[in-house]
């Protein structure tokens, strides 16, 4: 008995096994790289067909970081370096034999290891007492139950989230998004505690969890409720507009001046497919746009679409009227997307990384003129 | 805009300093190497400048950021690192040949800037509007800068025929596998600095500070390369031209985190079109 624990323990104290394992997390990770993870079972059928799908799925290729062997790779990986360094850190007798310079030197690697271990063990506190959730919060509505991301559980908070307001607001004249923000409100008892804007890069934390923009939507609008604002300018008329607010579907007039308005149809991610033919391209507001027509003495003088993103586009070549798409509301209501967390490990790994570029500039700066052996 | 057409200089004047450092290695003239070194500088400031104006040009289109935010403005700030730490260096080593082994690459990196990717100054994401992305995006490219210099005098190392010494202007095997060794150690630093902090931003953004991404998967792959390389060496085990070919493979994944996740693998860091 006693011999077998001893050849385990020589497993452990070998920096072949480092090596090997190094080597092994590599490689495994690479092929995790390469292959899509945790993907729609139907993804992985499509792009590599039944029979590979299965093979990837039994050698667990499809979730190679979540599956128990990496971990027990890395702890594998954590139970060597323990054990190589407890066995090489210098015994006190030599450490006081050397100058202060030397000892940062000799105590520089052992710094570096030890601060991976803390950072292993912060990301393992982090996975045991922590968690990964996901919440939609429709404006104006509040949560207190967010869902698990890998799983189908509720965790439930001991408060009460409510998005007062969510607003993203894009680059003049352009898709991009520049900003997402949520107005939130936390409160306990009936009692607000906390209010806070939150953007990306700028989470809420609240009793160790976190808040974070990490999404957005609309509910699906549902058609015929919106009401649009528009500016019509007949051409001639130098540069009054008139405003005006329709309801979709309604057509009105410009108060005394003849001009039938009428808002047709509504798109609210607008995109040309095949022969110019209009279509919505999700049901997300990206590019809203609305066709509008108007009469002049009871006929069509003009039909053309507008886009709320882009202002001063006019695509249609007719010059009669200039209609620019001011705003819109009603239709569905803006929910934003947050992700959760909790990990009580965070610190640890704030520690551990500081440690290591602490021991990294020990083991440089004050490295041995010449190799070890 | 101005600044495109101070990084089309840029890449004109390293070019230039190559090609001096190239005649002064085959005539070994001490004043190309001087004029080629010179040239590097010129060259180093005008990098600098056009980072500058691009910077100011930004905020007049009303957008305003620090311009490392893409492909284009990576490459160029990359370029800039590599002949910061040519001139570094040959200061350090009071050697002119090294310009000869770092300036083309520089000199690479900033042709494929100019001629393969949009210079065009985009509005910048939410997600990459952080003061994070600046440390994290230096430090990167600062370690990614001193590997290719690494990269670099392995290939020279593995090229350069032994025996006749003292006839090339190139230093020995000897100091160069000690450069070698230098620059992967300040490379290393760098680098680890450049994924903690990224790291760091991936909390503050994200909600979680690792989540194996392709592109963190293999920025950890190409540390760990660097680790076994540096423990290797530190116990005696790899020197020559083993050490030549682990440096160069460190850099081979270097390329694949830097290029090779962006444009050959898909996920959250492709910020590539």
């Amino acid at each position: 008995m006693k011999t077998f624990l001893r050849e385990i323990q020589g497993v452990f104290l070998s920096l072949k096994l480092t090596i090997f394992l190094l080597i092994t997390i590599a490689l495994v990770s690479i092929v995790g790289t390469l292959i899509p993870q945790r993907q729609e079972v139907g993804e992985y059928i499509e792009h590599y067909g039944e029979a590979l799908f299965q093979l990837f799925d039994l050698l667990g290729l499809l979730n190679v970081f979540g599956s128990w062997w990496f971990q027990l790779l890395l702890v594998l990986l954590m139970a060597n370096l323990v054990s190589c360094s407890l066995k090489r850190f210098p015994r006190l007798a030599t450490l006081k034999s050397l100058t202060a310079r030397e000892r940062l030197g000799r105590l520089g690697p052992h710094v570096t290891h030890f601060s991976l271990i803390i950072i292993l063990v912060g990301s393992l506190i982090g996975n045991v007492w922590g968690f990964k959730a996901f919440v939609n919060i429709p404006q104006g509505e509040s949560v207190n139950a967010v869902a698990l991301k890998n799983s189908n559980r509720m965790v439930n908070l001991d408060f009460t989230v409510r998005c007062d307001r969510f607003n993203v607001s894009y680059y003049q004249g352009s898709q991009t998004p520049k900003e997402y923000l949520s107005d939130l409100t936390i409160t306990e008892s009936g009692r607000e505690v906390v209010k806070k804007t939150i953007r990306v890069n700028d989470p809420l934390q609240h009793k160790g969890i976190s808040f974070y923009q990490a999404s957005y939507g609309i509910t699906p609008s549902r058609p015929g409720k919106s009401k649009a604002e528009l500016e019509i300018t007949p051409k001639g008329n130098g540069s009054k507009g008139y405003r005006i607010l329709v309801a979709e579907g309604e057509t009105k007039e410009i108060a005394g001046t003849g001009h039938r308005v009428q808002f047709a149809a509504f798109v609210p991610d607008f995109s040309l497919g095949e022969g110019n033919r209009i279509y919505s391209k999700s049901d997300q507001p990206n590019n809203p746009a609305i066709q509008v027509k108007i009469y002049q003495n009871g006929k069509l003088s003009f039909d053309g679409w507008s886009f709320l993103r882009y202002p001063d586009f006019h695509g249609s070549r007719d010059d009669t009227y200039r209609v620019k798409f001011l705003n819109y509301s009603g239709g569905g209501r803006p929910y934003t997307g947050l992700m959760v967390v909790k990990d009580p490990g965070v610190w640890v790994v704030w520690t551990g990384f500081g440690l290591l570029v602490l021991g990294l500039f020990l083991s440089f700066y004050f490295r041995r003129r010449s190799p070890l052996y | 805009m101005i600044n495109h057409y101070l990084f089309q200089l840029t890449a004109f004047t390293y070019l230039l300093s190559m090609i001096l450092y190239f005649l002064y290695i085959g005539t070994k003239k001490e004043v190309l190497g001087a004029t080629g070194s010179w040239i590097a500088l010129a060259g180093f400031g005008i990098n600098t400048a056009a980072m500058v104006v691009r910077y100011v040009e930004s905020h007049q289109l009303g957008i305003g950021y620090v311009p490392l935010s893409n492909m284009y403005e990576s490459m160029v700030f990359f370029g800039w690192a590599i002949v910061g730490l040519n001139i570094l260096f040959e200061r350090f080593y009071r050697s002119r040949s090294l310009g000869a082994i770092i300036m083309p690459l520089g000199f690479l990196t900033m042709g494929v800037a100019i001629l393969a990717l949009s210079p065009q100054i985009k509005p910048l994401m939410p997600a990459l509007q952080s003061n994070w992305l600046v440390y994290h995006v230096i430090t990167s490219f600062l370690g990614y800068a001193a590997f290719a210099v690494s990269f670099g005098v392995s290939l020279v190392y593995l090229l350069k025929k032994t025996g006749r010494e003292g006839n090339s202007l190139f230093p020995n095997h000897k100091a160069l596998e000690t450069i070698n060794y230098k620059a992967i150690i300040v490379g290393f630093l760098l680098f680890t600095v450049g994924i903690l902090t990224g790291a760091v931003w991936a909390n503050y953004a994200w909600g979680t500070y690792w989540s194996w991404d392709p592109k963190e998967t293999w920025s950890l792959i190409t540390w760990v390369v660097y680790a076994i390389l540096l423990h290797s060496r530190y116990t005696g085990r790899l020197a020559g031209r083993r050490m030549a070919y682990v440096s160069i493979t460190g850099f081979v994944a270097v390329l694949f985190t830097y290029w090779g996740v962006n444009y050959l693998l898909s996920g959250l860091h492709s910020y590539a079109s």
